[in-house]
């Protein structure tokens, strides 16, 4: 796995995290479609998820520059002893409340891992 | 009504105790007072026994508004839900099981045990004590044997035990009595034919009257009418008039001494209910296949007859209890229909909007009863994805049933409720709350909103009482620490026992039905070996 991802990849493996489902997106729908999701067809989710990101940088402000996110987790990521980049998401965001470290967003208890990749969310376009 | 003559064996009637003569005197070997699950039960253990019982109940076979008015009083709390003193009894044969939704289940072995994080923690017998007699009350509520009893873990629908293989949530199971039973309607008949069990209807137990310098009950003065009372004199009296009624029958009687039984000054203290907080959050699920194993509507609930399986609840591992100092709990992630409107069509099962609609502002934060979370039914029924939480009530002194100066038509002094909690119980509610979320978000099966916005303390908005009434006569071993003994004979005592919610020392978060059932089940096994025939 590659040191440095990039915040569309790691926007794609949010898309296959928890609070997916949460904003709309069914597991069947997300099954097979994850390779070619196009993340400028997703206005709503991604306003969402914008609003998610805010939340989490409330909480940790002293992440709000995008590339200490990418550093965060790509770190994270790369420490991870799991396959693909969606797999690790998953194994990071179980770690996260396995350890109690979550945060709440409008009282919904999430992982860090996913606002970190919301929080990625504010500097990408939503068309 | 017919009169049946005392001791006659041939006619098959209730008495009517209106048309008994003012001041007569009637008998019995045991006289059993309150007409409801225990009450009920505990006659019927006596059938055919040999003994003359007398089954006392104030009201008659429906609701009537002036039985009714007898439950009026009080209440003071932290906040008054629809289930005050008046709303949460009936006063008419069968009880309060005239109204209940027939949910039930055991408590858990941590209840009973002496918790030192919880201060006045533990009952005088264990879980394995009550286990036999919990079979056995399964079978009158006609509810199916508890597979998963005592084995926490082994109803696991899904796998919540960490890497480690321990989990700290399991998922267990509130069984419904299906439909529920009522007491009165289901078993009137059995005690109508029992030519050994006299009921008495419309007799209302005003005091009761103790041997001078003695330690023996020996009758109690029970009224038909404002202006009519008779004597019912007997061998041995049992209380079951539930959590509150109890406490005013012994406060009201041998009321120059402070009360029957209260030489302590514990009779009514250490009241408790559990709180429902009924829409403490919502919940989405990660995990298609969550949908079918969900706790059910009632409206989809089992067809009629059928043993109710009821409904999954999850709670925090005893172990997790222990470690974290937290009170028992249950949670139940539970669908309700939103509206009277259906999605046309036959959508496939569900869509999940709540995050996205919690997120959106529009529909948040408004009060109890709006309810972000919504999903759509196979049958295209809207449903609301809320959190149901069941909380168990730690005991406290203060928080008691007193006696208020006002008298109700029989001359009787009305009740003041003062209930109180505490913010221990409030911590564990956001701890209890959180470990779930965690859990919940570990095993990637969803995710929990355990709150609103300006959610704290949770009793002072969420918040409803169960009508759960427990504690008021708590049982202990010392007579220094409660009223009861371990087979619910009041210390001091010799003949006077009590079959109730009333006698629990903690109420875990489980309705207390069955427990009563099982308390009361396991009195008549010990009034039946100690018996004076």
């Amino acid at each position: 796995m590659k040191k440095r991802l990039s915040r569309r990849e790691l926007l794609i493996s949010l898309a296959t995290v928890g609070t997916a489902t949460g904003l709309g997106l069914s597991c069947r729908w997300l099954e097979g479609t994850v390779p070619t999701l196009d993340l400028h067809s997703m206005g709503p989710w991604l306003g969402h998820m914008k609003h998610l990101g805010e939340a989490y940088l409330e909480t940790s402000p002293n992440e709000r520059q995008e590339a200490v996110l990418l550093y965060l987790l790509s770190e994270r990521f790369a420490a991870l002893p799991g396959g693909t980049l969606a797999e690790r998401a998953r194994q990071s965001v179980r770690f996260d409340f396995e350890a109690g470290d979550t945060f709440e967003a409008h009282g919904w208890v999430l992982s860090r891992t996913e606002g970190r990749l919301a929080a990625l969310t504010l500097n990408h376009p939503v068309p | 009504m017919r009169l049946r003559e005392f001791g006659a064996c041939e006619s098959a009637v209730l008495i009517d105790s209106r048309e008994l003569p003012h001041n007569c005197t009637r008998e019995a070997d045991l006289c059993i007072i309150g007409a409801g699950a225990a009450g009920i039960t505990l006659a019927r253990q006596f059938t055919g026994f040999g003994l003359r019982v007398a089954l006392l109940e104030s009201g008659g076979l429906e609701r009537e508004p002036d039985r009714h008015d007898l439950l009026r009083g009080q209440f003071e709390g932290p906040f008054r839900g629809p289930n005050d003193l008046t709303n949460s009894r009936c006063r008419y044969f069968g009880g309060t099981t005239n109204r209940w939704w027939g949910t039930c289940r055991p408590l858990d072995a941590i209840d009973f045990e002496e918790r030192p994080w919880i201060a006045d923690s533990g009952w005088p017998i264990g879980s394995a004590e009550l286990e036999p007699f919990y079979r056995r009350s399964a079978e009158i509520v006609n509810i199916p044997e508890f597979e998963e009893y005592e084995g926490d873990g082994q109803l696991l629908a899904f796998n919540l035990a960490n890497r480690q293989g321990r989990p700290r949530v399991v998922p267990k199971r509130l069984y419904r009595s299906n439909p529920p039973t009522r007491f009165g309607e289901a078993y009137r008949r059995e005690l109508e034919d029992a030519p050994d069990v006299d009921v008495y209807l419309w007799a209302n137990v005003l005091d009761l009257g103790r041997k001078v310098d003695g330690e023996r009950i020996e009758s109690a003065r029970v009224a038909s009418h404002p202006t009519r009372t008779f004597s019912l004199r007997a061998k041995r009296f049992v209380l079951s008039a539930g959590g509150f009624d109890i406490p005013r029958i012994l406060l009201n009687s041998d009321l120059d001494r402070g009360g029957l039984g209260n030489h302590n000054d514990l009779v009514g203290r250490y009241y408790m209910d559990h709180t429902r907080l009924l829409v403490v959050g919502n919940w989405f699920s990660t995990d298609t296949s969550f949908g079918t194993r969900r706790a059910r509507h009632r409206a989809e609930a089992e067809p009629p007859g059928q043993r109710g399986q009821g409904y999954q609840v999850f709670t925090p591992t005893a172990r997790v209890q222990r470690e974290e100092h937290l009170l028992n709990c249950g949670l139940v992630l539970h669908q309700r229909p939103a509206r009277h409107t259906k999605i046309s069509g036959s959508e496939p099962y569900v869509e999940s909007y709540g995050l996205a609609s919690a997120l959106d502002g529009t529909r948040l934060g408004h009060g109890r009863l709006q309810v972000p979370q919504v999903s759509v039914s196979a049958s295209g029924m809207v449903l609301d994805n809320v959190v149901k939480f069941y909380n168990e009530h730690i005991p406290l002194r203060h928080s008691r049933v007193q006696l208020l100066p006002e008298r109700d038509p029989f001359g009787q002094r009305r009740i003041k409720v003062d209930w109180r909690t505490s913010d221990q119980m409030d911590r564990s509610v956001r701890t209890n709350l959180e470990l779930f979320a965690r859990e919940f978000g570990r095993a990637n099966r969803g995710r929990l909103r355990i709150g609103f916005r300006g959610w704290s303390p949770p009793y002072s908005e969420q918040g409803r009482l169960a009508s759960h009434h427990m504690g008021t006569t708590r049982m202990s071993r010392d007579p220094r620490q409660g009223v009861v003994d371990a087979n619910c004979k009041v210390h001091g005592l010799e003949n006077l026992f009590v079959a109730s919610s009333s006698v629990f020392p903690t109420g875990g978060f489980a309705n207390p039905t069955l427990t009563i059932l099982a308390l009361t089940l396991r009195l008549a096994d010990h009034l039946q070996k100690t018996g004076e025939s």
